[in-house]
């Protein structure tokens, strides 16, 4: 009787772990090492820096060196990935190092090109805005100076010109 | 007289230095503000050898067992850089399209690729999928196809009568900064903006 409801009993456990397969069926799902998840971070990150940059005001040819740099990154993320889900961790942590590194320099360059573009950027700008300032004192000092440098000129013309005292001509 | 004389020209003066300073400013404002755009993305596919054949009830097939190298062309004019991704998903003729707003997520993920992509860059993204076998149930066919050496990945439920119109969709997906995932598309003006593309195959 007991060897029978223990049958019973295996047999409803069975059921009910088989039922819980045929709802949600098993996630395939690999466990990724803290190198391959801190390079993605570092790749979202380096990308969040050139960003910045360009809103600093970098120009693309600065940065097109910076985004190939970092495809190269991604790329090595992608092979560490590959080889997690292999099974294969030391080579998956290699390579996850390798995108690391080249995330981090791409990050630290856009961020140095960013800071030198938005203080080239700030020292343009002034510079536009003093120079608009003084044309536009000059052009208003010329607009009511004119008229008296008109005069100027013309007694400076009146100045230089010969006295006629009647010519050469004798009177008969 | 002289002295209401040279205050009438100060004044004079000062009323022309503010007329002719906003102005000037409002030029170089107007000089060193960046010109206005419309962003987009302009995403393309290509082969080699054309995509002529691949449309709907055409005679060709692709022969399972052999690769195809195709390439992706993304075009980025978003006016900053964009970290792209490339959904491949497979469907038949009755399955449905993704469209402006929303992705095709029922159908089933071949692979997908990702790239990084400078702001007025086009970038060209290689990649090769194969028809690795096919096999047939209750009068459909359906396929396992593989994209870049990834793992194969069955169509199901995605089948057609005799191996016919299938299709490959790709789905552009940008990431999101703020948030920090992928989405569908790119953010437009005023929404986002779906950018998909498809292609007819056979297979035999």
């Amino acid at each position: 009787m007991r060897t029978l409801r223990l049958q019973f009993l295996t047999i409803i456990v069975c059921l009910l772990v088989s039922s819980a397969f045929l709802i949600a069926p098993p996630h395939i799902a690999h466990a990724q090492s803290s190198e391959l998840v801190t390079a993605r971070q570092d790749l979202v990150q380096a990308f969040q820096s050139i960003q910045t940059a360009e809103q600093q005001g970098a120009s693309n040819s600065d940065l097109l060196p910076l985004t190939a740099q970092l495809n190269t990154a991604l790329q090595y993320e992608e092979i560490a990935d590959m080889y997690s889900r292999q099974g294969n961790e030391t080579l998956s942590v290699q390579y996850a190092v390798q995108s690391i590194s080249i995330s981090s320099q791409v990050s630290l360059k856009a961020q140095s090109l960013g800071s030198s573009a938005q203080a080239a950027s700030l020292y343009r700008t002034t510079l536009s805005y003093i120079l608009a300032v003084i044309v536009a004192l000059l052009a208003a000092i010329a607009i009511l100076e004119a008229g008296r440098v008109r005069l100027i000129l013309r007694r400076r013309r009146l100045l230089k010109a010969r006295i006629d005292y009647g010519g050469t001509e004798h009177a008969t | 007289m002289e002295a209401q004389s040279t205050q009438h020209r100060f004044t004079l003066f000062i009323v022309l230095f503010i007329c002719l300073t906003a102005i000037f400013t409002s030029l170089t404002f107007y000089a060193t503000s960046a010109k206005p755009s419309q962003p987009f993305i302009g995403f393309g596919v290509t082969s080699q050898t054309g995509l002529q054949a691949y449309f709907p009830n055409s005679n060709s097939s692709v022969p399972v067992g052999q690769p195809l190298n195709w390439t992706f062309t993304v075009t980025n004019r978003m006016n900053k850089a964009e970290f792209v991704r490339i959904i491949v998903r497979v469907g038949n003729s009755s399955t449905p399209t993704p469209n402006a707003t929303t992705p095709s997520t029922t159908l089933p993920e071949i692979g997908r690729t990702e790239q990084f992509v400078n702001d007025g860059e086009t970038s060209r993204i290689n990649f090769t999928w194969t028809i690795q076998s096919s096999y047939q149930t209750a009068g459909l066919t359906y396929l396992n196809i593989s994209m870049n050496r990834q793992s194969e990945v069955s169509s199901a439920p995605v089948g057609t009568v005799s191996g016919r119109n299938f299709r490959l969709i790709f789905e552009l997906w940008t990431f999101d900064t703020p948030s920090g995932v992928f989405g569908y598309g790119y953010p437009g003006l005023n929404s986002q903006v779906g950018v998909w593309l498809q292609v007819w195959f056979n297979a035999s």
